[in-house]
C-alpha cells in the first residue's frame, strides 16, 4: 500500500503535465489538425502491408494506366502498379528519410550549438562562421551537389539532408544556451566545482531540450520536402522504390491521359508537410511563445 | 549606416572564401570523375589520361586549390569542361533570365500576398478570412515542383491557355506559369505575415484615433496599419530571395527556363566543376547582397532599428 502510494505520488505530476499538454494540444485547433494529419500519414506508412493487398512494385502491364475506381482508388501507373499502395509506401520512405536526417541534423547542431554557446570566444566564432557559410548556400543546391557527387541512395539522403540542416539547429541551441548559461543555479553549480561536461550535459542540455523537440518537428516538414525535391530531380529514391517525388516526375509524361499519377503523391506531400508544420507551430506556441520562428530555406 | 554597410561588405570576403573552399573540397574529395562524365565511356585510356593532364586534374589537391583561388582573385571562374565557354559568360547570359523570373515572382508575391493579407485582416473572423489563412498555410506546405505540374495540367493540358514550357523569346505568356510557381511559397508567407502584422497594428492607439476620426476600415488598414507593418513584410520578401534561388532550380527545370538554376543543375549532373563552382559562388554572393540590402532598407523604413549590434554575415 505504502509502496503503491509512493509510486503514484511520484508519477502523478508527470501524468498530470502530459495530460495537460495533450489537452492543450487538443484545444489548439490547428495543432490538433496537424497531429491528426501526421498520425494518418504515419499509420498509412506502417499499416500499408495490411491495408493493401497490392505489391508496390509488381508489374502488371494489362492493368496499366487504369483510372481511379473501385479496384484501384488512385488508379494505376504505366506499369500497372497500384498508385494508392505506392503512395503509402512513399509515406514510409519519406518519413524514414525525414526522421533519420532530422536526427542527424539535430545531433550535430545540438553538440556544436552547446559548445558555441557555452564556451564562447573563438570556439563560438568558428562554429557560427561555419553556420553562416552553410546558410549562405542556397540549401537545395548544396543538397543536389552532394547527392550528385555521392550517388543517389537512401543512406546519402539521410546524411546529406542531415548535414545540410545542422546550421539552423546550432543557431537556435546556441541562443538558448546563452540565456540559460547566466542563470544563478548554473553559476552556483559551477562555483561548486562541477566540470564543464557535467554542467553542459546534466544542467544546460535538459533546459534547452524543449526548443530542440520543437525544432525537430518543425524541420521534419522541410526535410520531407527536400527528399521529395531530390527524388523529383532523379537524385533521391531510385526505381522501383516508391517515393512521392519520383512518382510525380514520372507522372508528368502522362499528365494528359493519367493526371492521377502526379496528383495523388503531390496531395500526400502537401498534407504531410502541412501536418508537420501545424504540429510544429502548435508545439512552439505551447512550449514557449517567445521562441522565434526559425529561418526557412 | 555607411560604416555598417562597409563592415558587412568586408565580411562578404571571408564568407565567400568559405563557400568557395567548401564547394571546392566537396567537389574534389567526393567520388566521381568529371572526365568520364565529359567523354562518356567511349574514349580510350590514353585520351582520358591526356585530358586529365590538360585539365590539371592529376595535380595534387593543394596545388589545384591554390590555382583555383588565384584565378578567383582575378575574377576568372574558368571555362566549362563540357562546352569550353567561360563560366562567367554563361552566368552573365543566364542570370538576367533568372532575375526576370524572380522579379516577376516577387511582384506576384508582394501584390497578391499583401492583397490577400489585408483583405483577410479586414474581414477577420469571417469565413473569407479562414479560407485565406487556410489557403496560405496549405500554400507554404505545397512543393514548388508539384504546383508547377498542377499549373501545367490545368492551364496547359486542360484549358490550353498557356504554353507548358520554354522561354518563347521572352514573350509574357511563357513567363506566367513559371513565375506563379516560383512565387507560391512567398505569396503564402507574405499573406500570413501581412495579416498578422496589420492586425498587430490595429490594436495600437494611433489606429484607434484614426478610426475615431471616421476613417473607413480599408483605408485605415492600408494607409496606416499596413504602412507600419511594412517592416516584417520587407524582411520576409528579402529572406525569400534565397528561396527563389533554390526554387529556380526546380521551377526552371520543370518549365525548361534557360536561367541560372537550370544551368547549375545541368552542371552538377554533368560534374562540370568550374561551372558548378562559379554558379554556386555567384548565387551565394547574390543571396548575401540581397540580405544586406534588406537590412539597410530595414533601417530606412523603421528609424527604431539600430544596425551594427548583431553579428555580421
Amino acid at each position: 500500500m505504502n509502496v503503491a502510494a509512493a509510486t503514484t505520488a511520484t508519477e502523478l505530476p508527470r501524468e498530470h503535465t502530459d495530460a495537460r499538454l495533450w489537452r492543450r494540444l487538443v484545444s489548439h485547433r490547428s495543432g490538433l489538425v496537424g497531429a491528426l494529419l501526421v498520425a494518418g500519414v504515419v499509420l498509412s506508412g506502417i499499416l500499408v502491408p495490411v491495408l493493401s493487398r497490392h505489391d508496390p512494385n509488381a508489374i502488371a502491364m494489362d492493368d496499366a494506366l487504369e483510372a481511379p475506381g473501385s479496384a484501384h482508388i488512385f488508379g494505376t501507373d504505366a506499369f500497372g502498379r497500384d498508385v494508392a499502395t505506392r503512395v503509402m509506401y512513399g509515406a514510409r520512405f519519406s518519413l524514414e528519410v525525414g526522421v533519420v536526417s532530422r536526427l542527424i541534423a539535430l545531433v550535430i547542431g545540438t553538440v556544436l550549438g552547446l559548445l558555441a554557446g557555452y564556451y564562447g570566444g573563438r570556439t563560438e566564432r568558428w562554429i557560427m562562421r561555419l553556420a553562416d557559410v552553410t546558410l549562405a548556400y542556397p540549401g537545395l543546391l548544396l543538397l543536389i551537389a552532394v547527392m550528385a557527387a555521392v550517388g543517389p541512395s537512401k543512406l546519402s539522403l539521410f546524411v546529406s539532408i542531415g548535414v545540410v540542416g545542422w546550421a539552423g539547429v546550432a543557431r537556435l541551441v546556441r541562443a538558448q544556451v546563452l540565456t540559460v548559461k547566466e542563470r544563478e543555479y548554473i553559476l552556483a553549480i559551477r562555483s561548486l566545482g562541477a566540470s564543464d561536461s557535467t554542467v553542459i550535459v546534466r544542467h544546460i542540455l535538459p533546459n534547452v531540450l524543449t526548443p530542440i523537440i520543437v525544432i525537430f518537428s518543425m524541420g521534419l516538414g522541410a526535410s520531407i520536402m527536400a527528399e521529395s525535391s531530390l527524388s523529383f530531380l532523379g537524385l533521391g529514391a531510385q526505381p522501383p522504390t516508391a517515393s512521392w517525388g519520383s512518382m510525380i516526375a514520372s507522372g508528368i509524361d502522362y499528365l494528359r491521359v493519367a493526371p492521377w499519377l502526379s496528383l495523388a503523391p503531390g496531395i500526400m506531400i502537401t498534407l504531410t508537410v502541412l501536418g508537420f508544420n501545424l504540429l510544429g507551430d502548435a508545439l512552439r506556441d505551447l512550449s514557449d511563445p517567445k521562441l522565434g520562428r526559425p529561418t526557412r530555406k | 549606416m555607411l560604416q555598417y554597410a562597409l563592415k558587412r561588405i568586408l565580411w562578404f570576403v571571408p564568407i565567400l572564401l568559405g563557400v568557395a573552399t567548401v564547394t571546392f573540397f566537396l567537389l574534389h574529395v567526393l567520388p566521381g570523375d568529371p572526365v568520364l562524365s565529359m567523354v562518356g565511356e567511349r574514349y580510350d585510356a590514353a585520351t582520358i589520361e591526356q585530358l586529365r593532364t590538360q585539365m590539371h586534374l592529376d595535380d595534387p589537391l593543394p596545388q589545384r586549390y591554390l590555382r583555383y583561388l588565384s584565378d578567383l582573385v582575378r575574377l576568372d571562374l574558368g571555362k566549362s569542361y563540357i562546352t569550353g565557354v567561360p563560366v562567367w559568360d554563361s552566368i552573365k547570359q543566364r542570370a538576367p533570365h533568372t532575375l526576370r523570373l524572380a522579379a516577376a515572382a516577387m511582384t506576384i508575391a508582394v501584390v497578391i500576398g499583401m492583397g490577400i493579407g489585408v483583405l483577410a485582416a479586414w474581414k477577420r473572423g469571417t469565413p473569407l478570412d479562414y479560407l485565406m489563412v487556410g489557403g496560405s498555410v496549405i500554400g507554404v506546405s505545397m512543393p514548388v515542383f508539384w504546383l508547377g505540374v498542377l499549373l501545367i495540367y490545368v492551364f496547359s493540358a486542360r484549358l490550353g491557355l498557356l504554353p507548358a514550357s520554354g522561354f518563347g523569346d521572352g514573350r509574357l505568356a511563357y513567363l506566367i506559369l513559371p513565375a506563379l510557381t516560383l512565387s507560391q511559397a512567398s505569396t503564402a508567407y507574405v499573406a500570413r505575415i501581412t495579416r498578422s502584422s496589420v492586425l498587430d497594428e490595429v490594436g495600437e492607439t494611433y489606429v484607434k484615433v484614426a478610426r475615431a476620426k471616421g476613417l473607413s476600415e480599408p483605408r485605415l488598414l492600408v494607409r496606416h496599419a499596413l504602412r507600419n507593418a511594412l517592416l516584417p513584410i520587407i524582411t520576409v520578401v528579402g529572406i525569400d530571395f534565397g528561396s527563389y534561388l533554390s526554387g529556380s532550380v526546380l521551377t526552371e527545370s520543370i518549365f525548361a527556363w534557360p536561367g541560372l538554376g537550370r544551368f547549375t543543375l545541368d552542371a552538377i549532373l554533368k560534374r562540370d566543376l568550374p561551372a558548378i563552382q562559379g554558379s554556386v559562388l555567384f548565387m551565394a554572393a547574390a543571396f548575401m547582397t540581397v540580405n544586406l540590402a534588406v537590412d539597410l532598407l530595414y533601417a530606412r523604413v523603421d528609424p527604431r532599428v539600430k544596425l551594427g549590434s548583431g553579428g555580421a554575415g
